[in-house]
């Protein structure tokens, strides 16, 4: 049963990952606008008229 | 420059399309029949243009919902010079030096990439250094410039020519990021705690007591982290709810919070089997995600409603000194300036009358529908309602010092509270608050004699397994989701009462004129009385002309259809003086000497009338003598049969109230399937008032000042789309969309938040009966307190925002 604690380390662990990468996507605006950025990349390239 | 016609939605090539339907080169909604032109109205044309002389035309290529969505307003909403005014510019602009300005504000319509595109290249070529980003999910944007280069209403009146309208986001510096911080942070513990106590669910045998203490450590850093750095907004609002002495939901919330974590803190410590973290954690995440929710749905809400009321008493119409009229910002007028105020407007501020006389009434602020006579000199307070004559008047205090203001601003600030829509909610809470502190000590107390741990683990059964989630946050969401769908469907609810009770009503009294019938009416069987016109020397333009500029003078709906019947051409500004409105019968002013009126028969002929025939119209006249005769002709509104034999077949009674002459009325009621009982015509708006007998379940719909009265009487008062400004103000429910079928929409909307809010309740209040029950009684453990409570959270969170 001594696994136990190195896989609690470990879950803990990955779960602290994904916490920290969502506060961080949160903190550096990533959810502000849910819409325009995925419209935005699909014309981006067109935007220099001949 | 060669622009195909394309329909972009399917990417057919125009010919199917022709064939198929006309659709408008900008917008793409299918055309009238009548209209040979290549746009469906004025808007689009300009905005059209608007983008081809910017060489943008690829915005046609990447729209991809064109809808009448994208169809400018035809009428412009606000003079943007308006958000060049430093006073203005303050609640909404942040200077970073005097080269660099933010300023903050939401674009309308926005549809789809297309619409952020076609603003920003705009931007870019008014000032290649200007910057503008736009959240399209949000509709803020904030554009960086300089104030010195170019003025911000440059910007913004393209915008608006696009079909954008602004309004300035005074709220700019709220961050909703640290809300979502919390709700990750919260969600992230309780997952992980209930990862830990799912052993403790099996049974506690199926663990060895090193892993189940280890387990409980690790849980309560997390609960702590959870309750403390998540729960915070909840134990800051319970602090402030002690030190303030006032009973606020937070107060149960916070105390059971704290309560749960220390006793399962000492449980820990000790190593008793009972923790519940779980349970503590969970009720931080679903609070959390509640409020979140909530406070969005109320923060579009109150977004909305500041743009209704935003043109309106926020501005003055100053004179210059060289005579011209310009809307000013409230604030920035100064002590002593020249104002103008129409009919039907409010008064801004505090001023001296300048000219002659005039009639103000207090109803807005008082309810006192009195009018009271002015003259000259007298000063009349801010937040008046002028009567029946444009008045010019001086100002008596500087703007920023408006008693309106400071109502503004506190009615702004009442909406960012959530306890402004919860009235009856908000009460019941409140009891419920009580009841639960109560019996939680009641049961501490008298536990205590049997042995300290009953005492408290009853203490913190009773406080868990009270669920406040119907106030914390079931009947909010209810609310706030029927006025989220309200606005989808056209309607504005601006209180709770009114949605509450709007199905309630069962007499529904309407105005005719712009209401009933579309308030632009037009003239018919118009005839000069040329004999007349040459005896006085006068030519039928010489009145055209002044027929042009009566609109300035009052809105009143026969005004403008005079200034439509004279269409375009010559404006006549000299000499007009002392213009009277007598509600109900007509205007007299003074032009070129002349007494000239404009009404009914009776108010502007001299002679006695001789046929009934001549009471159907209506006159201009000039000393008495009829200059020209014509009758109005309603139009009625396209949905307007549909709403009223809905609202019929409902069992509601419909009544028509009106200025109009019976013969109207009548030919009105019958061609909508009313009876001889249900209009009355010819009536003063203080008719209107007497008509209308009893407050309770009652509704009126109407346009205009002259229904004011009415509207203030009856328990629900509603304006329709094209309302007057201070209508609006007045009313509970403002409907959105022309027409009223948004009326039809707003009852049934209603209806539904009513069987919402019943459910909710009775399922909270059944399940408190119940867990109450058995916490007093002893028969529920914590543990069960602490599944049940989330499920019940969760019931009510389902409830709340599943229905239609």
């Amino acid at each position: 049963m001594e696994i136990l604690y190195i896989l609690i380390a470990i879950s803990l662990g990955m779960a602290l990952v994904g916490l920290v990468s969502f506060l961080w996507a949160n903190a550096s605006g990533q959810f502000k606008d849910m819409r325009g950025p995925a419209e935005k990349m699909l014309y981006e390239d067109k935007d220099t008229r001949p | 420059m060669t622009h195909v016609l394309v329909n972009v939605h399917t990417n057919e090539p125009s010919s199917v399309v022709a064939e198929a339907q006309r659709k408008c080169r900008h917008c793409n909604s299918s055309m009238p029949d009548h209209l040979s032109d290549e746009f469906c109205c004025h808007g689009c044309r300009s905005a059209f243009a608007l983008i081809e002389s910017f060489e943008l035309d690829r915005f046609y290529e990447i729209v991809q919902e064109n809808s009448d969505a994208l169809r400018p307003a035809q009428v412009q909403r606000l003079d943007y010079r308006l958000f060049d005014n430093p006073d203005f510019q303050k609640e909404f602009v942040e200077s970073a030096d005097l080269e660099q300005q933010t300023a903050h504000f939401f674009l309308d319509n926005m549809t789809c990439y297309a619409c952020v595109w076609v603003c920003e290249q705009v931007t870019k070529q008014i000032d290649p250094n200007a910057r503008l980003s736009i959240n399209l999910a949000s509709g803020e944007a904030t554009l960086d410039f300089s104030q010195g280069k170019i003025a911000l209403s440059e910007f913004l009146h393209k915008f608006e020519a696009l079909g954008y309208a602004v309004s300035p986001n005074r709220d700019f510096h709220r961050d909703g990021r640290s809300d979502i911080a919390r709700i990750g942070v919260a969600l992230f513990c309780l997952t992980n705690i209930m990862m830990l106590a799912f052993p403790e669910y099996l049974g506690a045998s199926s663990l060895e007591d090193r892993f189940r203490s280890l387990f409980r450590w690790i849980s309560t850093v997390l609960a702590a982290f959870s309750i403390f750095y998540a729960g915070w907004p909840f134990l800051k609002g319970a602090a402030y709810s002690l030190r303030k002495r006032e009973v606020h939901l937070d107060l149960p919330i916070g105390l059971a919070l704290v309560v749960c974590f220390f006793f399962s803190l000492g449980h820990t410590i000790i190593g008793h089997p009972h923790v519940y973290y779980d349970s503590t954690a969970a009720v931080v995440a679903l609070l959390l995600i509640g409020r979140w929710v909530q406070g969005g749905a109320l923060r579009r809400i109150a977004r909305q409603q500041s743009q209704f009321l935003e043109g309106d008493y926020r501005f003055a119409r100053k004179i210059h000194e060289d005579g011209h009229e310009q809307l000013q910002a409230l604030p920035s007028i100064e002590a002593g300036a020249r104002l103008k105020i129409l009919p039907g407007e409010l008064v801004p501020l505090q001023c001296r009358l300048m000219s002659g006389v005039a009639d103000v009434n207090y109803s807005l602020l008082t309810g006192e529908s009195a009018s009271q006579a002015l003259q000259q000199g007298d000063l009349i307070q801010a937040g008046a309602l002028n009567g029946s004559v444009p008045i010019e008047v001086l100002s008596a205090e500087p703007g920023f010092q408006s008693f309106l203001l400071h109502l503004h601003k506190a009615s702004q600030d009442l909406y960012r509270r959530k306890g402004h829509y919860l009235g009856l909610s908000e009460k019941m809470a409140k009891a419920f608050v009580y009841f639960v502190l109560v019996m939680a000590f009641s049961v501490l107390i008298w536990n205590l004699q049997f042995s300290a741990e009953q005492a408290v683990t009853r203490f913190a059964t009773v406080l868990l397994i009270a669920c406040p989630c119907i106030f914390g946050f079931g009947a909010p969401l209810v609310i706030a989701r029927a006025m989220g769908l309200g606005i989808q469907r056209g309607v504005l609810f601006r209180s709770q009462k009114a949605l509450e009770r709007l199905v309630l009503v069962r007499n529904f009294f309407f105005d005719k004129t712009g209401t009933l019938t579309e308030d632009n009416s037009l003239l018919r069987q118009a005839r000069w009385n040329d004999l007349q016109l040459q005896s006085l020397h006068l030519k039928a333009d010489q009145l055209l002309a002044l027929f042009r500029i009566l609109p300035s003078l009052s809105g009143h709906h026969v005004l403008a259809a005079l200034a439509r019947y004279a269409g375009a051409g010559d404006c006549d500004r000299s000499d007009v003086r002392a213009v009277h409105e007598v509600f109900g019968q007509g205007f007299s002013l003074v032009w070129k000497g002349f007494d000239l009126r404009i009404g009914r028969a009776n108010f502007c002929l001299n002679e006695a009338i001789v046929d009934a025939h001549a009471l159907e119209f209506s006159y201009v006249t000039l000393h008495g003598k009829e200059i020209l005769r014509f009758q109005l002709e309603d139009r009625l509104r396209t949905d307007a049969r549909v709403a009223v034999s809905t609202l019929q077949k409902e069992g509601k009674q419909l009544y028509i109230l009106t200025g109009d002459s019976s013969e109207r009325a009548e030919k009105l009621a019958i061609s909508l399937g009313l009876g001889q009982d249900q209009f009355a015509a010819t009536l003063s708006p203080q008719q209107k008032l007497d008509f209308i007998a009893t407050g309770l379940g009652t509704a009126m719909v109407g346009n205009g000042i002259n229904d004011s009265l009415a509207l203030a009487r009856v328990e629900i008062g509603i304006a329709v789309a094209n309302a007057t400004e201070s209508l609006k103000e007045q009313s509970d429910i403002c409907l959105l969309r022309p027409g009223l079928d948004p009326l039809i929409r707003a009852i049934e909307l209603s209806a539904s938040t009513r069987k919402a809010m019943v459910r909710c309740f009775t399922f909270a209040l059944l399940f408190n009966l119940i867990g109450m029950t058995l916490a007093v009684t002893g028969i529920a453990t914590p543990v069960l307190a602490a599944i049940l409570m989330p499920i019940s959270s969760l019931s009510i969170f389902a409830i709340a925002q599943r229905w239609q």
